[in-house]
Order: C-alpha cells, then structure tokens, then sequence
C-alpha cells in the first residue's frame, strides 16, 4: 500500500527530542536568523526619535553620569578610588549585560507564543538571540565607556585587549544563564520577576556601585569566596584592566572559564530537554 | 534520547484513498487534550497554595483519535465547524504542538504558511523580507535572491521601504503571504491564509497552491468557505468536535457537511414552531378548561388537546 521509493527520504516522527548533534547542526544552520531578530530589534528601537541610533550611543553616557552623580558625589561609596567615572562605567555596563540576559531571557519563550505555535525552528535560538542583542548594545555602551577613560585621562595599554575574551566568556556564562531561566520562566510565569530582582541583589552584592575590596578589607574569607563568584569577576577584572592595566591572575581566567564553560552546557542541556514543550502554552 | 523512527510500518487508515502517490505524512490515532486549570496556571503562588490537594482541572479533547494518510500531489481541505479542532490538528500535524497519544510521521518537515508572527511592524517591508524570509528557513543569500519575487508577488513595489506599520491589512496579508511563498516547502499547511486580498491575489494564491500540487507537495488547506475546496482541492478531511467525521472526494464531504448544516437548521425550526404552537394554545384557555383539557389528554393518548 505505502508505495517507497529508494531516494525519498522516510517518514520520520515528528515531535521526537533530536539528537544533540542534529539539534547543534541544526542551530549552526539558522545563525543568520539568531542574529537577524536582536539587529531587527536594535533598528526598531529608536525609530521614532529625532536623534534615532545615535541613543544607543547618548543612553550609557548619560547614564554613566547619573550614577557618577549618585555614587560618587552624593553616596560617596567610591572613596579612595583614581577614577569614580571609569570604575561605575565598566561595571554597570559589564553587570547591566548580565542582568539584562537574565530580565529578557525569562521572557524569551514566553512572551514568543505566536511565533512558537507558526514556525519550526531550533527553540535555543529564542534565548540565543536575547543574550546577542544585549551583547549588541554593550558594543554600543563599551565604545562609550572608552570615550569615557580616555577622557578621564587613563593611558592605553595591551591590557585593554584582554576585555575581548572576558566579555566573550561571560557571553557564554549569559548564554547558558538565559537558556535555563528561559525554561524556568516558561513553567512558572513569576521567575521572570524574581529573577530580575534576584540578579540584581547579586550584582549588589558583586560591587556593582563600590569597591569590593573597600568593604571585605577587614573579612578576608568573604574575599577569598568573593574570587569564586562570577558577577565579582566579570566586573573586577575589565576594572583592572582598564583602569590599572593589569593582566588577570592565571587562577582567575580558569575560574571564569570554569564558571562559563558549565552554564553554557548545564543551560543548554536543561533548556533542550524540554524543547518539544515550548508553544503549548 | 529518542531516534528518528525510518522503520515505521502504515497501520490500514479507515477512510478512502483518493490517491495512491507517495504516502508524505500520517496521522496514526492522534489525540491532542488541553488542560484547563481552574485557577492561574503557572504561577509559583498556585502551586503552593495547591500543593498536597489534588489539582482540579477540566480536559479538553481537542483531538480524539484522528488518523489519515496524506499523499503526494494532494491538496486536502480541512473544513468543520468553529472549535472542531481544525487548527490544533494542523499544528500537530506541523510538529509544532506535541501530540498526547498516537503519531505523527512526515517525510519533510511541514510548513506551516504564516510568517507574521516574526515581522517587525517598525520596520521597513524590506527588512521584514529577510527577516521573514531567514524564519523560514532560508539563507540570506537566498533571500536577496527572491527578494524582487516576493516583492513582485505581493504587489506592493511602492511601499517596500515604509515601514509595516503603515500597510492597510491587506497589503500586510499579502507580503507575509508572499515572504511564505518563497518558500517550496513539500508540505505546507494553509490555514485560513486565502481570505485575504482582492480577487487578483487570491487567483496568484490560487495558482501558486496549484504549482505545489504539481510538483508533488502535499498542502492542507484549512477553510470555511467551501467554493476555495471545490476549487482547491482534491480531497476533504471533516473534522466536527476533535473527530474525524469523514474523509473523501470534495463533493461528497461539502454534501455531506452542508446537509447536516440543513438538516440542523430544519430541525431546530420544527421544534421551534411546536413549541410557540403548545404556548399560543396555552395562552388562549383559561383555567378550567385547561384541565380539561389535560384530562381529556390522558384519556385519548393518541390526541394532543388540540
């Protein structure tokens, strides 16, 4: 009755888990379309104002200049620092590309219902694309925040090229991180509030705002635990970097490398799982 | 992790086979249920406020043990009432709504037609053909090929670099209709998507459905309007509460179909009418009578106190 040729392709199941292989050809096949939904966004966002693109510019100055004005003039929490403007910058900037990974990513599969239930694609791609697009604008807000050090007098060195590879690491640490509170917020609707309340205490907690070491200085095993989380290091090590030129400690680069290496993975795994699930609403 | 299943022998389908091309996609004893919770799902407070008694929740069978083969070079209309399940079956036959019991197997990838979702209304047309256009699958290279096409086809050479926001509906129908058709997919799914513009885009639909039948794709197209099945297709699946209710040439199913809309409708005037009768007569007699009439009822059970 079924009528088979030799060089059709068989039938196959539909809604079974892919192998992970495929699952992985499959993703590196649709890059172009991961990339087109964060720039689609990124050239709609400021369509309808006078100054247009050039916000995405004005944005993380002009916001550099209100926590200039908050935290180092009227808290006054930066003491002892050379350069209050360029130590807010790198951190809210680097911080903000986490935050906003995990604010956006919660949403990813939830708030794409539509598009779930009309086209079969690689679902990792939702997340994917969060995390590109907040990656977008930290190029926008890193090329304010070098204005800014120059401008605040900090002299070039080799060492600002190490920013390349801790941004990229802490790229795949984000990655990992949305792919996983993307699942999280498709099961309970309110991780997506909580998360974003919960990431924030942690950058608190990281020294978003002030000098870590300032406050540690007399609790040396809070330090030393310090050394191990991630949102410290992400942030400490461009300041060091930038700011004293300093190359990060062999110890530190395997600890961020650790730490980004197995979000990626864990997300991954934990957000494919349930890859089939997505769209049901 | 489970395998791609290339072993799978066809069970015997009930309904008749119309066509005995290349079997491209089977449904074997489908079920799709919803569930309908009674309070907020999906919130952590629910849960915890549930949790240890048991969750009260209504099931919807939305799809209760379908099962057809679809061959190669087949359109097959999809018509039934609102709510039989129409969508839901197309989206599970898609893959992108998993199925609770049986199995769906295709030999491609089935393409549901409907890109709007992923168009971004502030952007230009121009933007939302690649955007679209890479959605679907395609290459970017790919795209700018088509672009002039998919420009052409939709009819909307002025507008192309206005942003989308700005189309009449039409016009926007008619660009994501054709970003879709660019696309040649070997099974596609239309749902509802021919409703849209003027006579002189539904023929371009019309023939470009036909171009995909020709060259042995499979296309399910879901409707209400039984002149596009007549015109379309080649077989009719009637779907009427998650059911398979029948499966065959056009004619006989739309017969089918709309007698029992007529048969319905003539029904529910009968009763209508017997029931203002029995009232006006009610109206007309006073008490007395009434009873007497009812009396003379239970003695003469033939008659009805008229």
């Amino acid at each position: 009755m079924v009528t088979t040729t030799e060089e059709a392709p068989a039938l196959a199941r539909l809604g079974v888990r892919p192998r992970l292989r495929d699952y992985l050809r499959s993703l590196w096949d649709r890059r172009e379309f991961a990339l087109a939904i964060p720039r689609a966004e990124l050239q709609a966002q400021h369509r309808h104002t006078a100054l247009g693109g050039l916000w995405h510019l004005l944005d993380p100055l002009i916001s550099v200049g209100i926590w200039w004005l908050l935290f180092g003039v009227i808290l006054n929490v930066t003491r002892g620092l050379d350069n209050v403007v360029g130590f807010l910058a790198i951190g809210v900037f680097v911080f903000h590309f986490t935050q906003k990974s995990v604010r956006q990513g919660a949403r990813a599969i939830v708030s794409n219902e539509g598009l779930l239930r009309s086209i079969s694609f690689p679902r990792a791609i939702l997340p994917i694309s969060v995390v590109l697009a907040e990656f977008l604008s930290l190029g926008y807000a890193l090329s304010a925040m070098f204005a800014v050090v120059l401008l605040t007098g900090e002299e070039p060195s080799w060492t600002w090229l190490l920013l390349a590879p801790m941004v990229f690491f802490q790229f795949l640490f984000n990655t990992g991180l949305a792919m996983a509170v993307a699942r999280l917020g498709d099961h309970f609707r309110d991780i997506a509030q909580m998360a974003s309340y919960g990431v924030r205490v942690w950058g608190m907690l990281s020294g978003v705002f002030y000098p870590v070491a300032n406050r540690l200085g007399n609790r040396p095993e809070l330090l030393a635990i310090m050394e191990f989380n991630p949102g410290y290091l992400f942030m400490e090590l461009p300041r060091r970097a930038i700011l004293n030129n300093a190359a990060p400690t062999a110890q530190e680069w395997v600890t961020l490398m650790v730490w980004s290496v197995a979000m990626l993975v864990f997300g991954f795994i934990f957000f494919v799982r349930r890859e089939n699930q997505y769209g049901r609403g | 992790m489970d395998v791609v299943d290339t072993t799978y022998v066809a069970p015997t389908v009930g309904g008749p086979k119309i066509s005995e091309g290349l079997v491209t996609v089977l449904a074997d004893h489908v079920h799709v249920r919803y569930r309908v919770y009674e309070d907020v799902k999906h919130t952590l407070r629910s849960l915890v406020a549930a949790a240890g008694r048991k969750r009260r929740y209504r099931e919807i069978h939305a799809i209760n043990d379908v099962s057809f083969e679809a061959h190669a070079g087949e359109v097959i209309g999809i018509i039934g009432p609102n709510g039989s399940g129409k969508s839901t079956l197309m989206q599970a036959v898609s893959g992108l709504l998993p199925v609770n019991e049986g199995a769906i197997y295709a030999r491609a990838t089935p393409m549901l037609l409907g890109v709007g979702a992923v168009l971004n209304k502030t952007l230009s047309g121009r933007r939302n053909i690649l955007l679209g256009g890479l959605a679907l699958g395609l290459t970017k290279k790919q795209v700018l090929k088509r672009e002039k096409q998919i420009i052409e086809f939709a009819g909307i050479e002025d507008a192309i670099d206005r942003p989308m926001k700005t189309y009449s509906s039409g016009m926007s129908a008619r660009l994501q209709f054709a970003i879709s058709a660019a696309v040649k997919p070997e099974i596609l799914i239309i749902d509802e998507a021919l409703a849209v513009g003027d006579r002189d885009f539904k023929r371009k639909s019309r023939n470009r459905i036909e171009q995909l039948r020709e060259s042995a794709g499979t296309v399910f197209l879901v409707t209400h309007s039984m002149q596009d099945v007549r015109r379309s297709c080649t077989r009719t699946i009637w779907l009427d509460n998650g059911k398979l209710k029948m499966d065959g040439a056009p004619e006989d199913v739309i017969a089918a179909y709309e007698d029992t809309d007529e048969k319905r409708d003539q029904r529910l005037q009968r009763t209508k009418r017997k029931a203002e009768r029995a009232l006006q007569q009610l109206a007309e007699l006073d008490e007395e009578e009434a009873a007497a009439v009812v009396e003379s009822t239970a003695g003469e059970t033939d008659s009805r106190g008229a």
